[in-house]
């Protein structure tokens, strides 16, 4: 009997908890913003551009520690160089995002 | 007590329903109400399983044998210590802590992505609600750790293997490791429903794969020890299907570890890893299946038991669920680049991806083939460790050389030139290590002088790694070599954390090839004062000691130790007798030299005329195996440690387009 007291209190209790943020009054903060594709898009440059600019980061620690030549380096740095740049003017040319 | 402890799994076995339910309203509806009310719903589920250990643990303890459980793993003379491992020592009590973990990490993993992965939250909230589901319905169904009985007056005792200290760590590690790989494989099918494919589920669930890998790797290797000390037959890994069940997805995220790194700078492997953390997850699922539904003992066992069939549900649902989101989105998961050159990093990254899969896929093969041979024929049949040797051997080899390669190689390409400047003295090295041990008599095994070749070649690789970096940050900021070196290491934790582990990893196979290549073995019939030699060591037998312990009564034989001339004391390898438990187990004496071998005696037999029967080995530096773990986990805890600056790009990449979410 106590038993079944107990687990009748405890289910009170989770139900009310759970239930609670239906209950209460909706407000326009309850709806969810959705991911747009622009959203998707800038995402995709953006991390493009970070790519290329940690490529840049680890192609000067390996010339450094001596796993890649001169002559490679070189044309790699150039080729991360030109990607970065263009995720940020495709970046630029997109409309700022709305705040 | 057993009516609220079975009540509150029912609770929480419906709020995982609803939980999942309103993850997915709240997801299709763009509703919060809902997402609030779930995310609530997982916290209740995560106070009602607590309450249910609590009831569960306290009639362990006070000895309530009218729970049929409690009664079947434990008995009155149970050391206290060990009543607290009898929690697992059942099918029903590990099952909760399964869901004990799981909802643990449920909240944990919703807490750490709520501001990044606002996006996700829903639909993680969904996933990780169905797979708390499924453990709920067998807790509630067919396996309850709240069925109840006529007490006894005793209970039947716990399995004297499982009375040991690793026994209350080897467990629960193997199980934060088992279902740590919930987490990443919950993000990444929320990620692939959410449409948000970019990196961010990744580095998010990178932390979660490396730590529950962390764990498998410490479990597995806490359970070799055990085996070793404990179980008494002279090894530390008998390719038991138990021990494969951990092996698996351990490989498995291991590939995946690996290929992410590939994803995160080169936008490739996009499926690949996807597959790989949806396989690491069913291997882990159907590693708790095959402990736990009795197939091991026979396939027929397996249809007899009641639980196999959910296991089988489960995996099927994990596999075509991932299959179709996979088949879905797969326009978003198109590669950014492609391989350039197979001398390139990423391209050595699958190879190793490959060699570990292909690694695991034997395993696989090697537990399910004895089931499909029962299943389809008459007769079972087994494979043995030859079989599992023969791939270890094949893949592993090269694995281990491309652990070397790997650092030593640009991403994108690598020249002729750099190539050979990288390449020059660790294969000097290689070469070198390989003639020493041919000189020195060790050309007897040779996988054992191929293995520990390539391993001096990895070594060098790995060291090199350090003293260039060092050198470079030297020449570069002016630093000493102390100041260098602790700045290489904190500010690329990751990669250097990588290398430690790597270099764990060399010490394992040191220690696994040393000491199972070049052991000698010995064993004979001893009467009082007669002797015995194993490599320079004599044992020579004194008599019998009869000891009493808590629950059970031993007997050991006790040997004189000599080397050389000198007494180096006296070893006790015994045999308990547990009462209650009515079994014996072997308990040998291990004596580790200063070179870090091992002198391992196994008492197999005492007869009736005061004689033993005593099998010895010498396993040359097996000590290795165990330090490799501290390596591990050092390595391990530098890789998973938070990287701030990491955190701060990341963020700062999101706070530049303010995306759906929660602040």
């Amino acid at each position: 009997m106590i038993a079944a007291l107990v687990l009748g209190l405890i289910a009170l209790a989770v139900v009310v908890g759970v239930a609670w943020p239906l209950v209460r009054p909706a407000s326009a903060a309850d709806q969810l913003d959705p991911f747009t594709e622009g959203q998707r898009r800038r995402l995709a440059l953006r991390e493009e551009r970070d790519l290329a600019l940690a490529a840049l980061k680890e192609l000067e620690v390996d010339h450094a520690t001596h796993h890649i030549g001169d002559e490679d380096y070189a044309e790699l740095v150039a080729d991360y160089r030109a990607r970065a740049a263009e995720a940020i003017r495709q970046l630029d040319a997109e409309l700022p995002p709305v705040r | 007590m057993a009516l609220i402890g079975q009540g509150a799994l029912i609770l929480a076995l419906l709020l995982a329903v609803y939980a999942a339910g309103g993850g997915l309203f709240a997801g299709l509806g763009r509703d919060r109400r809902f997402l609030t009310s779930a995310r609530n719903a997982l916290w209740a589920i995560f106070a009602l399983v607590v309450i249910a250990d609590a009831i569960f643990l306290y009639a362990i303890f006070t000895h309530d044998f009218s729970f049929t459980v409690v009664a079947d793993t434990t008995s009155r003379s149970l050391p206290v210590g060990y009543m607290f491992t009898a929690w697992w020592g059942s099918q029903a009590g590990s099952l909760l802590l399964w869901v004990t973990i799981l909802s643990g990490f449920s909240l944990l993993a919703l807490r750490a992505t709520r501001r990044a992965l606002g996006e996700l939250q829903p639909w993680l909230i969904m996933i990780l609600a169905l797979i708390g589901a499924f453990f709920l319905v067998l807790l509630v169904v067919p396996a309850s750790p709240f069925v109840t009985q006529l007490a006894p007056a005793d209970g039947v005792g716990l399995n004297p293997s499982l009375q040991n200290p690793y026994m209350a760590i080897h467990p629960p590690a193997l199980y934060l490791g088992y279902v740590g790989l919930a987490i990443p494989f919950a993000l990444a099918m929320a990620a692939m429903i959410a449409g948000r494919t970019d990196a961010r589920w990744l580095v998010a669930s990178r932390r979660w794969t490396l730590a529950a890998w962390g764990f498998l790797g410490i479990g597995m290797l806490l359970g070799s020890h055990w085996a070793y000390t404990e179980v008494g037959w002279g090894g530390f890994w008998a390719w038991d299907p138990v021990e494969n069940a951990a092996l698996m997805p351990w490989l498995v995220a291991t590939a995946f570890l690996h290929s992410v790194m590939v994803q995160e700078r080169k936008g490739m492997l996009k499926v690949w890893n996807i597959c790989l953390i949806s396989g690491a997850f069913a291997l882990s699922i159907f590693g708790t299946f095959l402990t736990r539904s009795g197939i091991l003992s026979s396939i027929h066992a397996f249809v007899s038991t009641n639980i196999g069939w959910y296991f089988v549900f489960a995996l099927a649902a994990i596999l075509g669920g991932a299959f179709v989101l996979i088949l879905w989105r797969l326009p978003l998961l198109k590669a950014d680049q492609r391989i350039e050159s197979l001398v390139s990093r990423e391209a050595t990254f699958l190879f190793n991806n490959l060699l570990l899969v292909g690694i695991a896929f034997a395993v696989l093969w090697g537990v399910i083939f004895p089931l499909l041979t029962e299943g389809f024929g008459s007769v079972r049949e087994t494979v043995s460790t030859p079989f599992y040797e023969f791939f270890v051997i094949v893949f592993g080899l090269p694995l281990l050389l491309l652990m070397g390669i790997g650092p030593l190689i640009a991403w994108r390409r690598a020249s002729l030139l750099q190539l050979r400047r990288s390449f020059l003295y660790p294969l000097v090295a290689g070469l070198v290590a390989g003639g020493v041990m041919i000189g020195f008599g060790l050309g007897s095994s040779w996988p054992g002088v191929a293995a520990l070749s390539v391993c001096a070649f990895v070594t060098v690789t790995i060291l090199s790694e350090f003293v260039r970096g060092a050198a470079a940050r030297r020449s570069i900021h002016g630093e000493n070599w102390l100041v260098a070196l602790s700045r290489l290491i904190g500010r690329n934790r990751r990669r250097y954390g990588g290398y430690i582990v790597h270099l764990g990893v060399i010490l394992f196979v040191i220690g696994a090839v040393g000491s199972s290549a070049y052991e000698t073995q010995t064993s004979g019939l001893l009467k009082p004062g007669e002797s015995l030699k194993v490599g320079s060591n004599v044992l020579t037998f004194e008599g019998v000691e009869r000891t009493r312990g808590p629950n059970f009564v031993a007997r050991a034989a006790v040997l004189n130790v000599t080397s050389d001339g000198s007494n180096l004391g006296t070893l006790k390898p015994a045999k308990r007798s547990y009462l209650r438990e009515q079994t014996t187990s072997n308990e040998v004496a291990i004596r580790t030299t200063l070179t870090g071998g091992d002198l391992f005696i196994i008492l197999d037999g005492i007869r009736g005329d005061g004689a033993v029967q005593i099998k010895a080995f010498y396993k040359p530096v097996v000590a290795l195996l165990w330090i490799a773990g501290f390596f591990f986990v050092g390595g391990v805890l530098l890789c998973v440690w938070p990287d701030q600056r990491e955190a701060r790009r990341i963020l700062r990449r999101y706070a530049e387009e303010p995306l759906p979410g929660e602040s």
